[in-house]
């Protein structure tokens, strides 16, 4: 099969899956949304001198009470909710791709190598991965997180990375073990070839595959992460916008019946983790040659 | 039918035939929320209120504190004088029984103050290092002899519990941190760390046995969890209403709430490091202006505190009434910033703890976007209490937001702790977590312990405290906090909440 006719054959199947096409048009808007932050919000939730407490506790603007430019209400520090979502999409998807960046690379690398030289180095690796998995990622997180202290994006970053790389090592090397014994790769290394040219030019396009179905999952529990460790009070500070910390000043406000605040921001954490488990559906089906597709 | 069983009985009949007469009388117990769990109970152990609230309960001190004002009334010491300056009589009450059946002597009096200095079950070492002896006149008289003269000695004597001294040399320290042994209104009946404390009525109390006889304290930390508790009818009352929450709760038939002004201050601290901006007096003053005081109270605290000139509340000794809040003046904030030559401002951390006060988190955002507008940028660095205080008594911190009040009523005490420069061998200084340090306010402050009849103390802390906020600006005041309790309408109790916030439950009827 030549590449044109793969690649035809992805965009082919990707245009007749509907919830690859909601997906991935939800993960653009998002993604757009998140860099374009500034120019679109009404208001700058985090510039400490615009920002006063003269709207605290706006409902949205089809309510009584409600006014412009705070779209979707305002909390109790007078920030737009509307605003501090985009600013906030923002904080989830600068953690979400760099955590899947770089924990990405490292497994990747990890799993590679433990998966072709084997022996003490796959043995040491493993086990510590094991170990690593054995315990909830959420866990792991906050403990990295309460080691090096949180109050920085890059912390939560590094911390969440600390727990993840094992996802990407489990599954690079699990690809690799298979791959190794392939003819090609017995072919290459009958001509001479060096480690590094096998790994690279042979088994490493071989085997990645599996990883980047793992890494589209990967990203939405990132995501998801990253919220939650906000919403604890660990995650990234408080003068950094954030969902997950959104929805922790909204709950302490539910049963003074002002909704909108933790209603808007939950249902945006909701569909961008939806949009990114659709898309990664259809990439999973697309890439795993072992699902038949019905 | 056996006994125990006819007398059950008959006990339930009654019960019957009474309860639709007499409610109360079949409901003598309650079920309370309030949002810190004890950290232990032994009473010398832990010198929050949070923990000595529930010591009160077990413990009696030689003295209490009564009622919706605090005034100081007699305990276990029927009366006291001052002997000299630094002698203190205390007159022991006759015929008081610990719950175990020990009696209450002058023996007891000597080991519970002797075993404040050890500093392995006590936090209480101040006091402790502070006493010179215990000298047993007879078994129902004690003299204590304090170091130095201390003007408010009998003012604390309410939060210092009297332990029986048998029973607590006789059991290991693991059994004293857990099995309180009093002479208080309630006994122990069961402690399950992190769910609940439950405390049956001492009917032996030399007061006469409390109003209620059962009473059942669950720490729920969370403020809308606490009040979920109280709404769907599982606790009769809590503490600490969430501001925010207090509107609906006017609103709802079934619950009333009960407030009363604090007498917590919460006020901003500022170190004075001679090369750090805030060392000068100007740009101490600019943060002040620069901070909307009346915004924060009618926005953030829902218009439940009161303004704040001065760190002692109005009946504490040394309150000067002539103290005036600086005006709210961003413009000439920026002015005097620009004279002490920060025209840019500067960069500073605020800390503060974010689970302590009436939303102590929500007043440092504000805190910050208020100094912003003047150009300074203070990074924010609010936590957990468990690891902000430590922070404070270690004196490392810049700037940060902290509340006090004091339960001696006296203010020397309060200024001993936080404005007096860090001397760990003294004990001074020891909350003084920004490290301020004045010369002049340390000698001033030390001639004031000398100063022991009301009338003239009262004077020269007055002085003391005028220019600590007028000419030095050691603090930025903020505001005193009001309490906030609720209670369920229908089941008849009646509850005047103390000044210090304490949950004392022989004061509740039912």
């Amino acid at each position: 099969m030549s590449e044109r006719k793969i690649k035809s054959r992805i965009l082919y199947s990707y245009l007749h899956d509907p919830s690859a096409i909601i997906g991935s048009i939800i993960l653009v808007v998002f993604i757009f949304a998140a860099v374009f932050a500034p120019w679109i919000a009404p208001q700058d939730p985090y510039d400490l001198e615009q920002l006063t407490l003269d709207h605290f506790l706006t409902p949205p603007i089809w309510m009584e009470g409600g006014t412009w430019p705070f779209l979707l209400g305002t909390d109790d520090q007078g920030r737009g909710i509307l605003s501090t979502i985009l600013y906030g999409c923002r904080t989830s998807l600068i953690v979400g791709f760099s955590v899947v960046a770089i924990a990405g690379t490292f497994g990747v690398i990890i799993g590679l190598l433990a998966g072709f030289y084997g022996g003490w180095l796959d043995i040491v690796t493993m086990r510590l991965a094991d170990t690593f998995f054995s315990f909830s990622t959420t866990f792991m997180a906050f403990l990295f997180l309460g080691i090096f202290g949180g109050a920085s994006i890059l912390v939560v970053i590094f911390a969440i990375c600390m727990a993840d790389w094992v996802r990407y090592a489990r599954t690079m090397r699990g690809s690799v073990l298979e791959v190794r014994e392939a003819s090609y790769i017995v072919a290459a290394r009958a001509t001479g070839a060096r480690d590094f040219r096998i790994l690279l030019r042979h088994l490493m396009p071989n085997a990645i595959p599996p990883v980047f179905v793992v890494l589209a999952v990967d990203l939405a529990v990132v995501i998801m992460l990253e919220a939650t460790l906000s919403f604890l009070g660990v995650g990234v500070p408080l003068t950094e916008p954030s969902l997950g910390m959104m929805i922790s000043i909204g709950k302490n406000y539910i049963y003074a019946g002002m909704w909108w605040m933790i209603v808007f921001p939950g249902a945006t954490l909701i569909l961008l983790v939806v949009g990114i488990n659709l898309f990664a559906d259809w990439l999973r089906e697309e890439l795993n040659p072992k699902i038949e597709r019905a | 039918m056996n006994k125990p069983r006819c007398v059950l009985m008959i006990v339930f009949i009654v019960g019957i035939l009474l309860a639709g007469a007499a409610p109360a009388l079949a409901a003598s117990s309650i079920v309370v929320a309030l949002d810190v769990p004890p950290r232990m109970m032994n009473p010398h152990g832990d010198d929050s209120d949070a923990g000595l609230q529930y010591m009160a309960n077990f413990f009696d001190g030689l003295l209490q504190r009564n009622g919706s004002e605090g005034e100081l009334a007699p305990a276990l010491a029927t009366r006291f004088e001052r002997l000299d300056l630094k002698s203190w009589k205390f007159y022991l009450r006759k015929g008081v029984k610990f719950h175990n059946g020990n009696p209450f002597t002058a023996d007891d009096v000597k080991f519970s103050f002797e075993r404040l200095s050890n500093p392995e079950v006590s936090e209480f070492l101040n006091t402790g290092k502070s006493i010179a002896g215990v000298d047993i006149i007879d078994m129902y008289t004690v003299v204590i002899r304090t170091k130095d003269p201390i003007p408010w000695f009998a003012n604390n004597m309410h939060q210092i519990f009297i332990m029986d001294k048998e029973s607590t040399e006789a059991r290991d320290s693991g059994d004293v941190m857990v099995k309180p042994i009093g002479t208080g209104a309630y006994k122990l009946k069961e402690w399950v760390k992190g769910s609940y404390v439950r405390m049956i009525a001492n009917e032996n109390y030399w007061e006469g046995a409390p109003s209620i006889k059962n009473v059942e304290v669950r720490p729920i930390k969370e403020a809308s969890t606490r009040f979920a508790a109280l709404v769907s009818g599982q606790v009769d009352l809590i503490s600490g209403v969430p501001v925010e929450l207090y509107d609906k709760l006017k609103k709802n038939p079934k619950l009333s709430v009960v407030s009363r002004p604090a007498r917590r201050s919460i006020f901003l601290a500022l170190g004075n490091k001679p090369d750090s901006p805030m060392a000068d007096i100007r740009v101490r003053k600019a943060m002040y202006m620069a901070i909307n005081e009346d915004e924060i109270i009618k926005k953030i605290m829902r218009g439940h505190a009161s303004p704040a000139a001065q760190v002692p509340d109005p009946p504490t000794i040394g309150y000067n009434p002539d103290i005036q809040r600086l005006p709210y003046d961003p413009k000439m904030a920026k002015q005097l910033l620009a004279e002490a030559g920060y025209p840019k401002g500067f960069s500073v951390t605020l800390s503060g703890p974010n689970d302590r006060y009436v939303q102590d988190e929500k007043i440092c955002e504000a805190v910050a976007k208020y100094l912003a507008k003047v150009g300074i940028k203070a990074k924010l660095d609010v936590k957990p209490k468990s690891i902000f205080f430590p922070e404070v008594a270690e004196g490392k911190l810049e700037f940060y937001l902290i509340g006090w009040f004091d339960g001696t009523f006296d203010m020397g005490r309060t200024y001993f702790k936080i404005a007096h420069t860090r001397d760990r061998d003294m004990g001074f200084g020891g909350l003084n977590g920004a490290a301020y340090s004045d010369p002049a306010i340390d000698k001033l402050l030390q001639a004031t312990a000398g100063v022991v009849n009301p009338e003239g103390r009262g004077k020269v802390l007055q002085v003391l405290n005028k220019m600590a906020m007028e000419d030095k600006l050691i603090w930025i005041p903020l505001h005193y906090q009001e309490d906030l309790y609720a209670t369920q309408k229908g089941k008849g109790i009646s509850f005047n909440p103390r000044p210090d916030r304490w949950m004392v439950y022989k004061e509740i009827m039912k």
